[in-house]
């Protein structure tokens, strides 16, 4: 299991502007990237393109999961095929139950539908370790939830579809330092459980990576990767800005 | 008893109520073609329930000072009017209607602010299916003597294919010290909505119809056991051409 994406060029398609030039990038099984860099850089439009948002059009480039090329593939059969994107702001859904939600999503990876008690005692594990509201359950999708119980509801959602490869969009945005210590670790036992699944990390700020230690730190600028490095890297983007990306640290071979 | 004409076409009398006392009412359909007169008596609370197929209807709710209705309604393939005056100072509404059209459709809203600090909040949902043409007409009219009213309304129509489903919002208001809003919306599922839910392994066919569930059921207040088969309703249908 590994992800490749290879000189991958992408514009948005309303606007036809070029966000990602050349993108390369190689996630090995059970190795936790993360990818930083100012705004605007194209770091979420990554995480939606490899998701399969039609927001975008690819230009040229391949990516592969496992050896199976994405491109052709629609966005739910990106998520059968064992990606979760945990969205920067999830959105929510009057009227459809988390529960509801979450038993339809995983039914339809499953070949005979999941029963109602043998899910409802997962999902009010999961909530416990998450340390939700299990009435959370019964609401709709996000409504009324506050940034962080959204983020734990990606967390939650995440725990029960079981993916290979997690991206976790800006998961420390919204989230205070309680909340961010109680979701990665949920991320860490899941990770313990799973030992060939894979992490990005998109973020801009180094706190997250605390707790979720990076085999490598990647600075994206102007839509590439413009320096990899080991996890020190994101500490030192901290102390001294983007801006001297370029000077304070050595390419990191892959092996 | 004088006979009315529903929708140009057909002569019927109205059938009155008067409601004296707090309760929750569900509207008899059993004949689809019905014009009801309905009035609300002073403090009053009533919960109304109306669901039906290929009604044709008409629906006059008359409030006194201080009472509150609330009406959910789930209707298919119906044409249907519902006149509401609010004639008693401090008298409320909360209208809640949901229509599922494979055929033209047409419901007429309208509210009538006769007396100061009334309140009135319609919502108007819609999802039409093989090119049906859903047609919302809502108006919101207060009076001039009507002081410190509130007059709201909020429209939805979903359509996937290329009908000429319309929404058409009115507000007539006389006085100046009102608060009113409306808005409305005719087109697609938002495209992020359809991306969280396929992003999650939801094939579109099934992320529609729990859209369409949201859309058509997120807001009615009605019993477990009739959402229940509401949501059967919707399970069994094709909502796309695909």
């Amino acid at each position: 299991m590994s992800l490749i994406i290879k000189d991958l060029k992408v514009i948005t398609k309303d606007q036809e502007k070029e966000i990602l030039s050349d993108f390369s990038l190689t996630i090995k099984p059970g190795e936790i990237h993360a990818i930083m860099g100012p705004n605007g850089t194209g770091k979420s439009t990554l995480s939606k393109v490899i998701m399969g948002s039609e927001d975008y059009q690819i230009i040229k480039g391949e990516i592969l999961l496992d050896q199976t090329s994405l491109l052709p593939l629609t966005v739910d059969e990106r998520s059968r095929l064992g990606i979760f994107l945990a969205m920067q702001s999830p959105i929510s859904i009057e009227g459809v139950t988390n529960s509801e939600f979450l038993r339809t999503a995983l039914n339809a990876r499953r070949e005979k539908p999941i029963g109602i008690y043998q899910f409802m005692k997962q999902m009010e594990f999961e909530m416990n370790e998450l340390k939700m509201d299990s009435s959370m359950m019964h609401r709709s999708i996000n409504q009324d939830f506050s940034g962080g119980e959204r983020k734990k509801n990606e967390i939650l959602q995440l725990k029960i579809l079981e993916p290979k490869l997690i991206i976790l969009d800006e998961l420390d945005s919204g989230l205070d330092v309680d909340s961010l210590k109680i979701v990665c670790e949920n991320i860490q036992n899941y990770k313990k459980q799973n030992k060939d699944c894979m992490i990005l990390i998109i973020t801009h700020y180094s706190k997250i990576l605390d707790y979720l230690t990076p085999d490598y730190v990647q600075i994206m600028k102007e839509g590439k990767i413009q320096k990899t490095g080991p996890a020190s890297l994101a500490k030192e983007i901290e102390k001294k800005g983007f801006k001297c990306a370029n000077s304070i640290s050595e390419l990191v071979e892959d092996e | 008893m004088n006979k009315i004409k529903v929708n140009h076409q057909i002569e019927i009398e109205p059938i009155r109520w008067r409601i004296e006392k707090s309760q929750r009412i569900e509207l008899p359909v059993e004949n689809p073609t019905f014009y009801y007169v309905i009035s609300v008596a002073k403090g009053v609370h009533c919960d109304m329930v109306l669901l039906g197929e290929k009604l044709n209807a008409t629906i006059e709710i008359i409030q006194e000072e201080e009472s509150n209705v609330l009406l959910s309604s789930f209707l298919e393939n119906s044409n249907h009017k519902t006149i509401v005056k609010l004639k008693g100072e401090n008298a409320t509404i909360q209208y809640i209607q949901s229509s599922l059209n494979h055929q033209d459709a047409k419901s007429q809203v309208t509210i009538y602010h006769q007396a100061s600090r009334t309140k009135s909040t319609v919502f108007c949902n819609g999802f039409s299916i093989n090119q049906a043409k859903t047609v919302f007409e809502i108006s919101g009219y207060v009076e001039k003597q009507s002081k410190n009213c509130s007059c709201m309304q909020d429209s939805k129509i979903i359509e996937l294919d290329d009908s000429t489903s319309q929404i058409n919002p009115n507000l007539y208001i006389e006085n100046y010290d009102v608060e009113a809003s409306h808005s409305a919306y005719v087109g697609p599922f938002n495209k992020q909505d359809l991306f969280y839910l396929k992003s999650r392994g939801i094939q579109e066919e099934q992320a529609i119809k729990l859209l369409v569930k949201s859309l058509l059921l997120g807001k009615l207040q009605i019993e477990e056991s009739k959402r229940s088969k509401l949501i059967e309703k919707i399970e069994s249908q094709k909502l796309t051409e695909n």
